[in-house]
């Protein structure tokens, strides 16, 4: 059903609403209701009651008009997408929303869906815009674009289950998922001249520099047991190397499949730019120099998020 | 641009938010719309209902409500099975093991309220106001009324109240929100449900479920015993209600007449079953004993709307000859020349009958078993009539006579009253030689006692006399205080003759109705005494029932034969289902009207008439190669403009300023002045 709904609505930045896409069928609460009807019916034909007769015909019009009800509630509403920020594999996406509803027009009791994984529930029926931030996990690094979203509506009586299905053209950038890379994993490669006798890299005991958050692939021997026990929830202990030198962050220098040295990278990147330092970032098809601060970060991780994607 | 106010929702897991369900199934405001809903549609049925059951009602609603608050929990489960079975058992001990509507309609409204109970989801409480709608449906099989189907409607706005309310969201909820959107729902169903209603065929009855008796109106039955009357006459109720073709007969000939009574057991008067229809309908076919009457003058058409009765007889002038009922019902006319349908008439009736007030009835002979029925006197009951009548039909030396004398004797002697003097085991004997005072049942069956002992066939024919003629329409009234039994004798070449011996002793009772030929404590008897005496208040009455009488007339008696009427006034050459089929394309024709203007209603908000001065002034700058940039402001376009047309740069200048002073100076005054140079400015 949904394909041939994809057909007839097409990716988009903004989506309006129209019969096109608007569909609209008895709910299960709606065929107990024509039931009712039908009931009423009986009853008024066996005892040739002219009133409750009408009450059934009043009923199936109530349905009838509210099969109207529902589909102007949807129709001219706008679905469009807003920037959304970008997170880290493993996390969820966070897509945000834009409903702005027809001119003159209320938008009651909404539903949408990120089929199926999270649903939002809205009520536009002040006539005011609606903002709308729905979920969907993110398990890969790269772009991700919303699965199918569904708008749908039991408005006005819940006998009428209006739906659309919506594909909203936003995508979110997805980093890497940040691993702390122990020991026996090294980063440096051996015999590299560059960093030969600069011992300090993650996870080398120089500096106690404080507790970091419990990351998943931590060694055992860094977790602080003592805080732990303590009731203090998992932590690490970070030590870190005080070198206040440029360094690179290298690809090559990493050990493992490409996926495991992505997510090292990305957290020496988010380590470093912790800790105020300047670093470089050099993949198999791409340097970027080294420089500090919040855009620079965000740069790597771009680059460490679509390394080896197409580029969307 | 006034959309400012934005509201932010954010995805919640899903288990989290069936955790919170779990917490709060059903919103509070549906809850109150539900109760409000329930009760609204219960109190129309309370006086079929048992009262322990609506004790039972008040006291599950308080548990719901109880539970809604948090303070109780649910019933555990052998809670919930005793009552169930509970249930039964106290239906059978209030109506026994009879199963009749009124069971039924207790065992509706038992597990309506008990579902309560069970009520923990969003979705029992959608089920809960579908019964609810049925339950609010059937107060209809009861009351029919004008005021009672606008009470039943409310109900049914109510209940979809609860539905609207139901599938709010919690935020959005304002009741005034719910009142709006159900009375709009209301207003657009409202012109469908009248096509449905004239459009969709009808059909007859599929089974019955006899009505109790407690659920039958007060009326004339089938049985006369002393003091029956007296009850009926105690109530003002519609009994039935004529509209003829013709010119309304005088009160005198006014006698309806239901039944035929032969059989008395000193005490009770009874219908035979020969008279009534149960044994031998097939021998009703084509209606032969109409046959039996000899008519003479001019017909008398007129049509009866009658009240539920839930009794099988119907009341005609004498002398019927033709009675139809629509296509699915066959009238029998009865060897006593009674009316008869087969079915209990449990909704209002409308039937036609042609009568003629001038006929002779069996005046050729009377058949054996007729006059045997007609002469039948229990033994050892009323001697000294017996003994009379045997002297006074010496005496008299003729029938005719004897009735004269019996007549004249009625009208000297007796008193007619709503409170006669208690009557012992010889009734007749008694009222003729010692009381002397009563009303028609006293009358009609002594008289026809005294004339049964004298020889002469005679029997007791009740029914109502009479009927109020309403000063607007041209229909007859008829009453239950019109109640009225008079005899009916067999003559030699006159056949049988009705003789009321009330009009002897009354004749007021006859010619005016029954509140004339009363005294004033008597008149007290009388049902809505009070009001029938006040003119004002009689006349909003009548006002009042005028209405009804069209309600009934438009509404409750339209039927499979009106509507195949109203199709071949429409269209005289379409088949019904043509017209069916371009009624249902004018019911979607208004569904569609109904969406276009919905959708009308969305189009962009129309441009403010300086706008639109402003698009056409663009417009015309266009065709000088002057375009506007994207996100340049009017001012900038002026500037630019006057500078690439330098012969209308004091034209263009003055509209940016106009312009400027409409929109942003919100100055409406300089608007005309806008209009005009825009269209006056000249490009080439």
């Amino acid at each position: 059903m949904w394909q041939l709904a994809a057909r007839r609505a097409p990716r988009a930045a903004e989506v309006v609403l129209r019969h096109r896409t608007i569909y609209v069928l008895p709910s299960r609460a709606g065929w107990g209701f024509l039931l009712t009807v039908f009931i009423l019916w009986l009853l008024g034909t066996n005892y040739q009651n002219n009133l409750v007769l009408g009450t059934s015909f009043l009923l199936l019009s109530l349905f009838s008009v509210s099969i109207i009800h529902a589909f102007r509630n949807l129709s001219g509403l706008r679905i469009s997408a807003i920037s959304s920020p970008p997170v880290f594999a493993g996390e969820s996406v966070n897509f945000n929303i834009q409903l702005t509803p027809a001119p003159n027009s209320a938008h009651s009791a909404l539903t949408l869906e990120l089929v199926p994984h999270s649903h939002v529930q809205v009520d536009l029926s002040d006539k005011s815009v609606g903002l709308i931030s729905i979920s969907q996990p993110a398990e890969q690094r790269g772009w991700h674009r919303p699965d199918r979203l569904l708008i749908s509506s039991r408005y006005p009586l819940g006998i009428v289950y209006a739906w659309s299905w919506v594909f909203v053209d936003t995508q979110v950038l997805v980093y890497p998922r940040p691993l702390m890379v122990s020991r026996t994993h090294s980063l440096l490669a051996e015999g590299d001249e560059e960093l030969e006798g600069q011992q300090a890299v993650a996870g080398a005991m120089d500096d106690f520099q404080g507790f970091i958050r419990y990351q998943p692939g931590a060694s055992p021997a860094q977790i602080a047991w003592k805080q732990y026990a303590r009731g203090a929830g998992l932590h690490l202990k970070d030590y870190q190397a005080t070198l206040a030198d440029s360094r690179w962050l290298d690809y090559e220098q990493m050990r493992g499949e490409m996926e495991e040295r992505l997510s090292g990278l990305c957290h020496l990147a988010l380590t470093w730019q912790q800790q105020g330092r300047q670093f470089g970032l050099r993949l198999p098809t791409e340097e970027i120099s080294p420089a500090s601060g919040e855009p620079h970060l965000q740069a790597v991780l771009r680059a460490l998020a679509l390394y080896g994607k197409e580029s969307s | 641009m006034s959309k400012l106010s934005a509201k932010i929702s954010t995805s919640q897991d899903a288990e989290q938010q069936a955790v919170s369900k779990r917490r709060d199934p059903v919103p509070r405001h549906a809850l109150m719309w539900f109760f409000i809903a329930q009760w609204c549609s219960i109190l129309p049925l309370a006086p079929y209902l048992p009262p322990w059951l609506l004790g039972l009602g008040v006291l599950v609603s308080l548990w719901r409500w109880q539970i809604h608050r948090g303070a109780w929990s649910y019933p555990v489960a052998w809670a919930k099975h005793f009552l169930t079975l509970l249930l039964p058992l106290g239906l059978y001990w209030t109506y026994g093991p009879s199963v009749a509507m009124e069971t039924m309609l207790s065992l509706l409204v038992a597990g309506f309220v008990l579902k309560l109970l069970e009520l923990r989801q969003h979705q029992d409480l959608t089920l809960l106001s579908y019964l609810a709608y049925f339950v609010a449906s059937t107060q209809l099989l009861f009351v029919e009324t004008l005021l009672g189907s606008v009470y039943a409607l409310l109900c049914l706005m109510i209940v979809t109240a609860t539905l609207v309310a139901l599938n709010l969201p919690a935020s959005g909820y304002r009741w005034t929100r719910v009142l709006r959107l159900t009375a709009v729902l209301f207003l657009q169903a409202i012109p469908i449900m009248l096509i449905l209603f004239f459009v969709v065929p009808r059909f007859g009855s599929m089974w019955t479920v006899p009505l109790n008796n407690s659920l039958a109106k007060t009326g004339v039955s089938e049985e006369m015993a002393p003091g029956d009357f007296s009850n009926l006459m105690r109530s003002s109720e519609l009994a039935f209600r004529v509209t003829f073709d013709g010119e309304i007969p005088a009160p005198s000939q006014r006698y309806w007449r239901a039944l035929v009574m032969t059989d008395f057991d000193g005490r009770r008067w009874r219908v035979n079953k020969r008279h009534s229809p149960h044994s031998l309908r097939s021998h009703y076919e084509g209606n032969p004993w109409a046959q039996a009457i000899q008519v003479s003058g001019e017909p008398v058409h007129y049509s009866v709307m009658l009240e539920p009765t839930h009794k099988e007889w119907l009341y005609v002038l004498p002398g019927v000859q033709e009675a139809t009922a629509g296509a699915d019902e066959t009238l029998y006319i009865t060897p006593a020349f009674t009316l008869y349908q087969r079915r209990p008439v449990t909704q209002r009736k409308q039937y036609q009958v042609t009568s003629y007030l001038q006929h002779q009835a069996q005046v050729d002979e009377l058949p054996a078993e007729e006059r045997q029925l007609a002469l039948q006197l229990p033994d050892n009951f009323n001697p000294r009539t017996q003994a009379q009548a045997i002297q006074w039909r010496e005496e008299a030396g003729s029938d005719a006579a004897l009735i004269e004398r019996l007549l004249t004797y009625f009208h000297e002697e007796f008193r007619y009253t709503l409170q006669p003097p208690l009557l012992g085991r010889h009734t007749a004997d008694e009222f003729l030689w010692q009381t002397r005072a009563g009303f028609c049942e006293h009358f009609s069956g002594s008289f026809v006692v005294f004339l049964r002992a004298a020889g002469i066939p005679a029997r007791v024919v009740t029914g109502y006399q009479g009927g109020k003629v309403n000063s607007n329409e041209d229909y007859l009234t008829v009453r239950q205080y019109d109640a009225h039994a008079w005899s009916e004798v067999w003559l030699e070449g006159r056949g049988w003759v009705r003789i009321d011996p009330t009009a002897a002793v009354a004749p007021e009772r006859i010619e005016r109705g029954v509140e004339y030929s009363l005294n004033d404590e008597d008149s007290q008897l009388l049902g809505n005494a009070f009001a029938r005496r006040l003119v004002m208040w009689g006349r909003l009455q009548a006002r009042w029932e005028e209405l009804n009488y069209r309600w009934n007339l438009w509404v409750l008696s339209y039927d499979a034969e009106t509507q195949q009427a109203l199709f071949d006034r429409w269209g005289r050459h379409l088949h019904p289902w043509q017209i069916v089929l371009v009624l249902i394309t004018l019911s979607l024709t208004f569904l569609l009207l109904l969406l276009a203007w919905f959708l009308w209603r969305q189009r962009s908000e129309p441009l403010h008439p300086a706008d639109k001065a402003y698009r056409f002034f663009v417009r015309k700058l266009l065709s000088a190669d002057v375009t506007p940039l994207e996100g340049e402001s009017s001012r900038n376009f002026c500037q630019r403009a006057a500078r690439q047309l330098p012969a209308k740069a004091k034209d263009i200048h003055r509209i940016g300023a106009l312009y400027e002073k409409v929109v942003f100076a919100a100055d409406a005054s300089a608007l005309p002045e806008l209009q005009k140079k825009v269209k006056s400015l000249r490009i080439k």
